[in-house]
């Protein structure tokens, strides 16, 4: 029986390992890179390289960045007395693009999913809890998502603060039960930022 | 609410059914194994994307076919709404309302049905899982509230369920743990109060209920909550947690019993009473779904004159058909006249009625 080439079918499997790659759109996109032209195939090569290469964490909030410190924490017009804390990268530029919020941020890189495994030392809260130890902040704002996991999150480290003096808050009205913050619109985002509720004790 | 059609291909013993729905009133016949209670199932199925007697979909696939798909029309307070389904061999499902991709918790609120079948009886007779289930399930059409607070309670319970079995080792997990412990609390009281509320109501139409069904017996008839173990001392309750691999405390623990006086009616009525009782329940039920959501349910009825002695299933049907468009099964049909006849034969699986 013929089958596809060595090299092809060798493409497809990688492709297919790709989070949301069925082997359909595996063999769609190993296709698709047959026919492009010679250089745009170099560009996007280049680009993943680049991106391998030059993208890394904020040693500083886990931020993406593409030196020591990401664009945020070097900038010294942000107010340092502000940390808004968020699941992933997208969802601090999701923020960003309201334009409501000019503290600093800290990425989480997840969410407590004790389900699956993952409890606080999966994700970057002993570094929360060391960058709230150490540097001068004084109010917190919780920004994970409004789902089960991220209600969750924010309720832990509330708990964890309970004896400390920050003021802490939540974004709140205006999104809904189980939305994401990435794809929350503008405006709503911005009047959650706005009207965020500082959390008190009955709330936990 | 009512159904206005239905359309299926390879669900169970049917290759393809076609079907338009009277009003009021609709008879299911056919000899025993021609299908009357897949049809049922069917209805069921088409209206949540899920069955009320298998959580396997892939039993539901007619013989060695590789998708079944489901469509139906009802109309609710003048709006026409359709339920669309589909699910394949790849157990790949597909549920679409109105042509959006829906939840099962939406689709549940959306349509309003009361099954009474040869299972309905497990209501008094079954664990008391079935009857929290069956509380949860009419609180959740009631109170939009309730649902959102049954899905974080269940997230909750599996979280916590979880981080026991992995033995809480570092002092984080017992803060995470303890967290949990807070918030399985507070929606249990949650869920309780619900539920009591309920039952409270319940109790109220058990004797109205009875009499229609020309049971004055029953009419002292009560359910009774009760709470499971209350947390005693949270480290010692972490220990036996830890050792027993589970939760041990919470709602989802909680019981419900029957009482006629003072008897419990699992354990002391007869087979025939229980199953009485048990349809008198799902009675209460259709009134209090009724009243509160302003809205009659469908009724669907499987085996209705063989559940009930004569007088019964007449006076169930002259009830619930007097308000609600009901769809039942008989063997023969010859008891009850019904606007509309849907007769099956074991040997043909196609049904076109449209
Ligand atoms: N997945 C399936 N595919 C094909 N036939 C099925 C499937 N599941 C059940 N059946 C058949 O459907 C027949 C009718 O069942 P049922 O609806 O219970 O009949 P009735 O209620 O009329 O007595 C049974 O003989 C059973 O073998
Ligand atoms: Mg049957
Ligand atoms: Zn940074």
């Amino acid at each position: 029986m013929y089958e596809f080439t060595p090299s092809y079918l060798k493409a497809v499997e990688e492709l297919h390992q790709l989070p949301g790659i069925g082997p359909k759109s595996a063999e769609k996109l190993a296709a698709s890179f047959l026919k492009m032209k010679q250089e745009d195939f170099h560009g996007f090569v280049e680009a993943l390289q680049e991106l391998r290469e030059k993208v890394k964490q904020c040693s500083r909030c886990y931020n993406l960045a593409e030196s020591e410190l990401c664009l945020i924490c070097s900038d010294p017009e942000r107010d340092q007395t502000k940390l808004c804390v968020v699941e992933e990268s997208k969802d601090l530029v999701a923020i960003e693009k309201t334009g409501a919020y000019n503290g600093l941020y800290h990425v989480l890189q997840g969410v407590l999913k004790p389900i699956e495994g993952i409890q606080s030392n999966k994700i970057r809260l002993k570094e929360l809890f060391h960058r709230l130890q150490h540097e001068s902040f004084q109010e917190i704002i919780l920004a994970t998502n409004f789902n089960y996991e991220g209600e969750l999150t924010a309720m832990y480290i509330v708990k964890e603060l309970k004896n400390s003096s920050l003021t802490i808050s939540r974004l709140a009205s205006g999104l809904p039960m189980g939305s994401d913050i990435e794809f929350a619109d503008q405006l709503t985002l911005k009047n959650a930022f706005r009207g965020r509720e500082k959390f008190s004790e009955e709330m936990i | 609410m009512h159904l206005v059609g239905l359309q299926a291909e390879n669900f169970r013993n049917f290759s393809t059914v076609q079907l338009s729905f009277a009003k009021h009133t609709n008879l299911i016949t056919g000899s025993n194994g021609s299908g009357k209670s897949n049809l049922i199932e069917l209805i069921y199925y088409a209206l949540f994307s899920r069955s009320f007697k298998t959580s396997e979909d892939m039993n539901l696939l007619h013989w060695k076919e590789s998708y079944l798909r489901t469509q139906i029309e009802f109309q609710r307070d003048g709006v026409d709404k359709t339920v669309v389904v589909s699910f394949n061999s790849n157990k790949e499902k597909k549920v679409l309302l109105n042509n959006i991709p829906e939840k099962f918790s939406v689709l549940f609120r959306e349509s309003s049905v009361i099954v009474f079948s040869p299972s309905t009886s497990q209501l008094v007779k079954g664990l008391p899982s079935v009857r929290r289930k069956w509380l949860d399930r009419i609180l959740v059409r009631v109170d939009r509230e309730f649902t959102s607070i049954l899905y974080s309670y269940q997230q909750t319970l599996r979280n916590r369920n979880a981080l026991i079995k992995r033995k809480l080792i570092q002092k984080e997990d017992y803060d995470l743990y303890d967290l949990l412990t807070t918030n399985l609390v507070s929606l249990s009281s949650l869920i309780r109060k619900g539920r009591q509320d309920l039952i409270k109501m319940i109790n109220a139409v058990i004797s109205p209920t009875v009499s229609k069904m020309d049971l004055p017996m029953f009419s002292s008839i009560e359910l009774k909550y009760y709470h499971s173990r209350m947390m005693e001392d949270p480290s010692l309750l972490a220990k036996e947690e830890i050792k027993r691999g589970g939760t041990l405390i919470g709602a989802h623990l909680d019981q419900i019993e029957i009482f006629h006086g003072d008897a419990s009616v699992r354990d002391f009525s007869s087979e025939g009473e229980q199953k009485l009782i048990s349809f008198c329940l799902k009675l209460c039920e259709f009134d209090l779904i009724q009243v509160k959501t302003k809205n009659s349910p469908v009724c669907l009825i499987d085996d209705l004159f063989s559940e009930l002695d004569e007088d019964r299933a007449q006076l169930l049907f002259k009830y619930v058909s007097s308000v609600s468009q009901t769809i039942f099964t008989d063997l023969t049909g010859r008891l009850i006249e019904a606007d509309k006849v849907i007769p099956l034969t074991r040997e043909e699986n196609t049904i076109c009625l449209p």
